[in-house]
């Protein structure tokens, strides 16, 4: 029988080195994932979930087991995403605002992607192009609330704490995410054929 | 006139808890109300879309096991204890290997005690001859981790083992990215991957990101919808990446100098530059199509026919180009590995050679045991290790009967059956 997370945690924390490659190759791709759709390509996707398992690391002690590991790790992660993002809207010294006042660069290294990367799976591309065509026409923080609930089932209460925000704050802005994400009119066809 | 409700109604009709009455309730107003149920059509139309991401796979990392086995191995308060006997344990094994390495021979009515490997001499005479004969000292400097130079170790009943450094490795070093993974490969022989998903992908133009809210009435919308489907970025721009790689590969295989290296990159530039140009126009034609509500004519249809025509050409000569850089890039790097292997094969024959003229020096080891000589750097490199060294294990016995021209040296070095690793 599998480990929980949190018997790993405590084997990490006694020093066992397997714990910790148990912990961090159960949630790695979930993280990685969530990376790469807030940031629209796999190195700062990789950067983030470096990022997030050296913050895991690091917190270990703090880690009680009072919370679910899962709810501990987005909200690492959330807060890397948000230091991340922040460090290269600091480093581009090109970098504006768009029309929506929240340009964070997810739609230029949408742009920039190459076509040659090494999706051998074209469905999955075309899938994963679309998710991250529309991701990138909102801001950072809508992009995280759409993260948290689409993607990740937190309840709009975890993610307004996540963000300390309210809770009607959430709805809003996950209300706003989808609103600026309006399909094109040929997903429109297809949605009523079905 | 628009609802007023619209906004309220449906972000509360997204929340967790919405009580199954208020639930009841919206759905009942959105069934009455065309504006909430085109607003709810599309708010689930983005879920929708966005609900059908793949997962991707998680690139290869050391999932900082490095760092944990650093920091937790201090945690220990056990293995603590027992770093505090490292310096005694160490102390403890040199006296041991120094006890181990002294020999006591008697030699004309005389005993002698001599400290260290009996063979220490006979193998730095014998070393010395072999750099000498590889050609190996005339860059000695021992603080140079990149000199050439042989470091050997004797392990007892086991033999000598040598570890040559040879300026082959560093040639190695710069074939190796290319002759593992070429950047580009295969994709033009196939084609580009996403020409596949042009039909299917909403296309939209790099210069004009809007174009999927085109009003329905407006009289170009045909038009519009046509040059939005104009590739202006993928296509061309993936073969100007491919033919600037290839460029690289060509220059770092020897291929062409740093002047043709340089003329390339214009020739690159330049296509870039006539690609900026082309999308630029098509942009402005899509904004003074977008303003221009009077009925389209044909002319304004062939203008649009013409610059997809521009950008097509444009895409062909840069596919061609990036075909024929990556033709001579391959070629420059198969020349280039063959000098190399070349290169390596000589080596062997005279490290071979000079085994058998240099025995006369190791007559002290032992024929059961061997002479293992690492070549750093010079293995066949594979996608998993780009860097392995080349190893061959040379039976003294072996190396004894080329001295004394039972075999050869080719044979020699044969029998050492060599590998990578």
């Amino acid at each position: 029988m599998s480990k929980s997370d949190e018997q790993l945690v405590a084997g990490a924390l006694a020093g066992s080195a397997r714990a910790w490659r148990q912990l961090v190759e159960r949630h790695e791709s979930r993280i990685y994932n969530l990376g790469y759709r807030l940031m629209g390509n796999s190195e700062d996707a990789m950067d983030l979930t470096q990022e997030v398992f050296l913050g895991v690391f690091r917190s270990l002690q703090r880690f009680r087991g009072e919370a679910n590991f899962r709810t501990w790790l987005f909200r690492i992660a959330h807060n890397k995403a948000v230091d991340l993002n922040r460090k290269k809207k600091l480093l581009s010294l090109t970098g504006g605002l768009d029309e929506n006042g929240g340009y964070d660069g997810l739609e230029s290294s949408l742009r920039a992607r190459p076509a040659t990367e090494p999706d051998h799976d074209l469905a999955a591309l075309q899938s994963n192009r679309q998710a991250l065509e529309l991701l990138s026409r909102v801001p950072l923080e809508q992009r995280l609330v759409v993260e948290l609930k689409i993607y990740q089932s937190l309840t709009f209460e975890e993610i307004a704490q996540m963000q300390e925000i309210s809770v009607n704050t959430a709805k809003t802005r996950f209300y706003a995410a989808l609103k600026k994400m309006r399909f094109a009119p040929e997903e429109e066809h297809a949605l009523l054929e079905n | 006139m628009p609802c007023s409700r619209t906004e309220h109604l449906l972000r509360e009709y997204l929340a967790d808890d919405l009580l199954s009455v208020m639930r009841a309730e919206i759905e009942q107003h959105v069934a009455d109300c065309p504006d909430c149920a085109a607003e709810l059509r599309h708010l689930h139309g983005a879920a929708h879309s966005l609900g059908q991401w793949r997962e991707l796979p998680t690139p290869r990392w050391d999932r900082h096991l490095a760092l944990f086995r650093v920091e937790r191995a201090d945690a220990s308060q056990g293995w603590r204890f027992l770093w505090q006997w490292l310096p005694v344990a160490a102390c403890t094994l040199m006296l041991g290997l120094l006890l181990i390495n002294t020999s006591v021979l008697y030699r004309a009515g005389t005993l002698e005690i001599s400290f260290g490997n009996p063979f220490d001499r006979d193998i730095e005479d014998f070393t010395g001859g072999l750099a000498e004969a590889l050609g190996l000292e005339t860059a000695a400097d021992p603080f140079d981790p990149t000199a050439e130079r042989i470091h050997s170790s004797y392990l007892a009943d086991r033999g000598l083992v040598l570890e040559v450094r040879s300026n082959l490795a560093a040639a190695s070093s710069r074939l190796r990215p290319a002759m593992v993974d070429s950047p580009g490969n295969g994709s033009l022989h196939d084609g580009n991957p996403t020409a596949i998903l042009a039909p299917a992908i909403p296309q939209q133009s790099s210069t004009e990101p809007g174009l999927t809210d085109i009003d329905a009435r407006h009289p170009h919308r045909d038009l519009l919808l046509r040059a939005s489907q104009i590739d202006t970025a993928e296509l061309v721009n993936s073969a100007i990446v491919q033919a600037g790689e290839h460029a690289r590969i060509l220059r770092d295989a020897d291929g062409i100098g740093s002047e043709d290296f340089a003329r390339l990159r214009e020739q690159i530039e330049a296509l870039r530059q006539q690609k900026l140009a082309v999308s630029d126009r098509l942009g402005e034609f899509i904004e003074g199509l977008r303003r221009d509500t009077a009925a389209g004519s044909e002319s304004v249809a062939a203008s649009l026919d013409e610059l997809a025509g521009e950008m097509n050409q444009l895409r062909s000569r840069a596919q061609d180009f990036a075909a024929e850089l990556r033709q001579r890039s391959e070629s420059a790097q198969a020349s280039r590995t063959e000098r190399w292997r070349n290169d390596i094969a000589n080596l062997e024959q005279r490290l071979a050679s000079a085994l058998c003229s240099h025995d006369a020096s190791l007559r002290q080891l032992p024929e059961q045991e061997t002479i293992t000589v690492i070549l750093t750097g010079l293995g066949e490199p594979t996608p998993a290790r780009p860097v392995t060294d080349l190893i061959h294990i040379y039976a003294q016995s072996d190396i004894l009967q080329c001295a004394n021209g039972v075999i050869d040296p080719a044979t020699l070095t044969e029998r050492s059956n060599p590998y990578s690793y």
